[in-house]
């Protein structure tokens, strides 16, 4: 059992409690669901649990966290490990070894476990976290989700019954993210084992967990069956949030339980297709481009186009070749064939510094751009670098848009995860391209950074920008695309309207589509628009 | 099938020796040969990824150090052509005999090279730092780190210079890589906190005693002194200094043993020593039986030299027999690999 009393706890040199008055008690066997804003807490909680605060960081606290009447401030981590096993956000960081049985065997070693008990140790691991298959592997040929999986394994070689996870899948895509909860859920089920999750993208596991911890600025504001919590929140995943607005009672958390409701709910026989603004002429063209990697074919006979004011999405499994193609467009890798324009001008044999004055290209991960002292620092460092000249108007004006006026002179780094993602996005938008292309710009954020980071993309929108946009998240795909092309292995397989190619792909349809097959409808607002005009 | 990394060891050590101890481009080329012929099959089929492209750095060494010595060392019989004696260093005659030893003194380099990189391919990094002794498993555990490291930095290299292409910079002098070393170095430091926050909650350090008891650290310090000690002494005519110095390892030796003993450490499958084992190690002890006093080989063969005029190298045939001891280990995978066939 895990009890937390009065606990409070403040990092050094911090103005404000990380963490205030937690009293929490989670019994034995619970499958526990930690959620909030970003910088609500969540992560300072969970490493509370095995000592790692304030063992590893420092600070000043009061109350007590015991786990199996154990009070962690006093026994610290190492000793912790054998009671509670963590796993942390990036499965890359936490790789020691560089083999899979070395790297489950790694605990167990330093834990002077004998090599006959080790022996069977790692195989019960291996075998419940489905990586039998992969145990010699090097840990350089997995995937993401496989590494995440071997980190889970790695972490319960010691045999701790409770294990604590810090948002496992946020840096999986949908495929990978499902099978390490797969994981989790057969471990609470079939072993007993506590399970402690933090967790953003809530529509993935709300249906698995007992219990849900809503933290908001360091207090737990609500905490109970998922159920109810979800029904005092104002978050959740859309069907929540359509069962919410229309007073559903027992809140549906899944599409089957959803079913019985949706049934009441008349969907009309012809399709009202909204008329979208009619597309500005192209900012983008791709006409037959091809790209191998190595002798392999990873881009074959591209064919797209955007136009002023259209946000297109790009959706597709890991590997299907979303980020080459934006790395085609700006010129990071060389097509084999084909032609790209930007805003009518070709980009072959251009310079990736003069492509990336019309273009704006966010990355994966939004640190790689930061590096500069102060964040209006870090927008004026891309204007020097296209030698333009700046306006303190005009920077001042970017950074309102982008809610970043109070920290205009902060150091980046030490913003919150959303903050830094909108530093990186002023950084590739200040010079005012009109074409924009975001790789997962949503990734391991929270919905009310996602939602407004969707509403400064809906200005440049309807100021006349285009946005190519890749993403594993469905629910941004049908918030925000007109269009969607989904790729596999290289190649096209569909393209249209963002309605009619999810609708039509069980993997990529939004909650809400599959509540109301054949009504074209893909958000919560398209159902209340219906029913409350 | 795998060999003990011991085995491996004995085999690189003697590998290696005899690479330095010869001279003779015949027996050179043999040792070459059979450490490419090795690694061909030993290596594990699935070791993918980035390798040292071998050949050409290998005819990149030749040619430097043929052309080196070449225009430096003006000595031998022939020359091919000269160059005019101002020109400082390289001007005089280029003899075949300097090209000669340039080309033999690369060979030598070359095979070295070829016997490292035959272990490095074959011999599982977790092996190798296993060989670490126990008292100093730390140091063999930042080995392996360091090396899932190397390749992960690099990618992310990569990653930080084209995020910072795409905001116009260019890399055209030294300071300009500030935009890319600065988040290189802090994503490194990152990923050095969180990895050692796994490793903590991992329970790595719960077993080790902190502490280094007192009698280890009196031993310690009593060795130092006493080998220090010895060595002042011979180095002002005292015979008995190397008695003095002889305890003061022995100290040291045992400070070292009651360290180890703190260190409360198992393994993951450990290997034990095979009959296979002993026959590479054989093998390869068989190649240093030509060195020792006994009749029957002619020694000398083993160094040549070009000068003062080319000539041809001589070759002892049993002395190249006891070379092939070395290729024990793709003898033994080929008569496994085939029994193997035979049976399925």
């Amino acid at each position: 059992m895990i009890a937390v009393r009065n606990f409070t706890f403040s990092y050094p040199q911090a103005r404000e409690p990380a963490l205030k008055d937690i009293d929490w008690v989670i019994p034995d066997g619970q499958f526990v669901l930690v959620a909030g804003p970003s910088g609500s807490g969540k992560s300072t909680l969970l490493r509370s649990l095995n000592g790692l605060i304030p063992h590893f960081s420092g600070g000043s606290l009061s109350g007590n966290i015991t786990v199996d009447d154990v009070d962690t401030v006093l026994a610290g981590p190492r000793l912790l490990s054998r009671i509670v096993g963590f796993v942390a956000q990036d499965p890359e960081a936490q790789a020691v070894l560089d083999q899979v049985e070395g790297e489950i065997a790694f605990a167990l070693e330093n834990a002077a476990i004998s090599p006959t008990e080790m022996r069977v140790r790692v195989e019960e691991t291996l075998d419940l976290l489905g990586l039998t298959p992969l145990r010699s592997r090097s840990l350089s040929t997995l995937s993401g989700g496989e590494r995440q999986r071997l980190a889970i394994a790695a972490a319960l070689a010691l045999r701790p019954h409770i294990l604590v996870l810090d948002e496992p899948t946020s840096q999986l895509d949908p495929q990978s993210a499902e099978d390490v909860l797969r994981a989790l859920v057969r471990l609470n089920e079939d072993l007993g084992l506590t399970i402690v999750l933090a967790e953003h993208r809530l529509e993935r596991i709300a249906r698995y967990a007992d219990r849900l911890t809503w933290l908001e600025d360091g207090r737990i504001v609500a905490d109970g069956p998922v159920r109810t919590v979800l029904a005092q929140i104002n978050a959740g995943p859309p069907i929540v949030q359509l069962g919410r607005a229309l007073g559903w009672q027992p809140l549906p958390l899944t599409v089957k339980e959803g079913k019985s409701f949706a049934e009441d709910i008349p969907v009309p026989q012809t399709l009202e297709v909204e008329t979208s603004a009619v597309p500005g002429p192209p900012l983008l063209e791709v006409n037959g481009l091809r790209f191998a990697y190595n002798g392999q074919q990873t881009l074959r006979d591209i064919d797209l186009s955007i136009g002023a004011g259209e946000a297109v999405a790009l959706v597709g499994r890991n590997g299907a070749g979303k980020s080459t193609l934006l790395k085609c467009i700006v010129g990071l890798l060389r097509p084999q064939s084909g032609d790209i324009q930007v805003s009518g001008q070709s980009v072959r044999n251009r310079p990736v510094a003069d492509i990336c004055r019309d273009v704006g290209y966010l990355p994966q991960n939004p640190d790689d751009l930061l590096f500069a002292e102060t964040v209006i620092d870090e927008l004026r460092v891309t204007l020097q670098n296209h030698h333009l000249p700046e306006s303190s108007a005009d920077l001042d004006s970017l950074l309102r848009r982008l809610k970043l006026t109070g920290v205009d002179a902060s150091y980046p780094r030490d913003l919150s995860v959303g903050q830094r993602q909108r530093v990186a996005l002023g950084a590739v938008t200040v010079t005012r391209p009109r074409l924009l292309l975001l790789d997962e710009p949503t990734r391991g954020l929270d919905a009310a950074t996602k939602a407004s980071l969707v509403a400064v993309w809906r200005d440049w929108l309807a100021e006349g920008a285009a946005i190519l946009l890749v993403t594993h998240d469905v629910e941004l795909v049908a918030m925000i695309a007109d269009r969607t092309i989904m790729l596999s292995g290289g190649e096209i397989i569909a393209a249209g309207t963002t309605r009619d190619v999810l609708t039509s792909s069980p993997h990529f349809a939004p909650q809400i589509a599959r509540l109301f097959p054949n009504s074209g409808w893909i958000t919560p607002a398209d159902v209340l628009k219906h029913i409350q005009p | 099938m795998t060999f003990d990394a011991r085995a491996w060891l004995i085999w690189l050590f003697v590998g290696g020796l005899m690479a330095i101890l010869t001279s003779n481009p015949l027996y050179l080329a043999l040792l070459l040969f059979i450490s490419r012929m090795v690694e061909g099959a030993c290596a594990p089929i699935d070791a993918n990824g980035w390798r040292l492209p071998f050949w050409r750095i290998s005819l990149a060494v030749l040619v430097f150090s043929t052309l080196f010595n070449m225009l430096m060392a003006h000595v031998g019989h022939t020359t091919l052509f000269s160059l005019p004696t101002s020109w400082p260093l390289v001007g005089g005659p280029l003899t075949l005999e300097a090209a000669v030893y340039g080309f033999l003194s690369g060979l030598r380099l070359v095979t070295l090279l070829s016997f490292f990189l035959a272990f490095n391919t074959i011999v599982p990094t977790h092996e190798m730092a296993g060989l670490t002794p126990r008292a100093l498993h730390e140091l063999g555990l930042i080995m392996l780190i360091a090396i899932t490291y190397v390749p992960e930095t690099m990618h992310q290299f990569r990653r930080i210079r084209d995020a910072q292409a795409i905001r116009g910079h260019q890399f055209d002098s030294l300071r300009a890589w500030r935009p890319v070393i600065i988040p290189l170095l802090i994503a490194g430091l990152e990923r050095a906190l969180n990895l050692s926050e796994t490793m903590v909650a991992r329970g790595y350090g719960s077993t080790t005693q902190v502490k280094t008891p007192p009698r280890a650290r009196l031993l310690m310090f009593a060795g130092l002194l006493l080998a220090l000690g010895g060595a002042i002494r011979l180095a002002w005519g005292g015979v008995d200094g190397w008695l003095i110095m002889v305890i003061g390892m022995l100290a040291i030796v045992l400070a070292y043993r009651e360290l180890s003993r703190l260190f409360v450490h198992t393994r993951y499958r450990p290997r034990r020593w095979m009959l296979f084992d002993t026959l590479i190690a054989l093998g390869a002890l068989l190649v240093m039986f030509p060195l020792l006093p006994v009749p029957g080989f002619d020694r000398l063969s083993l160094a040549f030299s070009p000068y003062p005029e080319l000539g041809l190298p001589p070759f002892d045939l049993w002395i190249g027999v006891m070379f092939l001891g070395l290729a024990m280990p793709a003898l033994i995978v080929a008569i496994y690999s085939s029994g193997v066939e035979a049976s399925s």
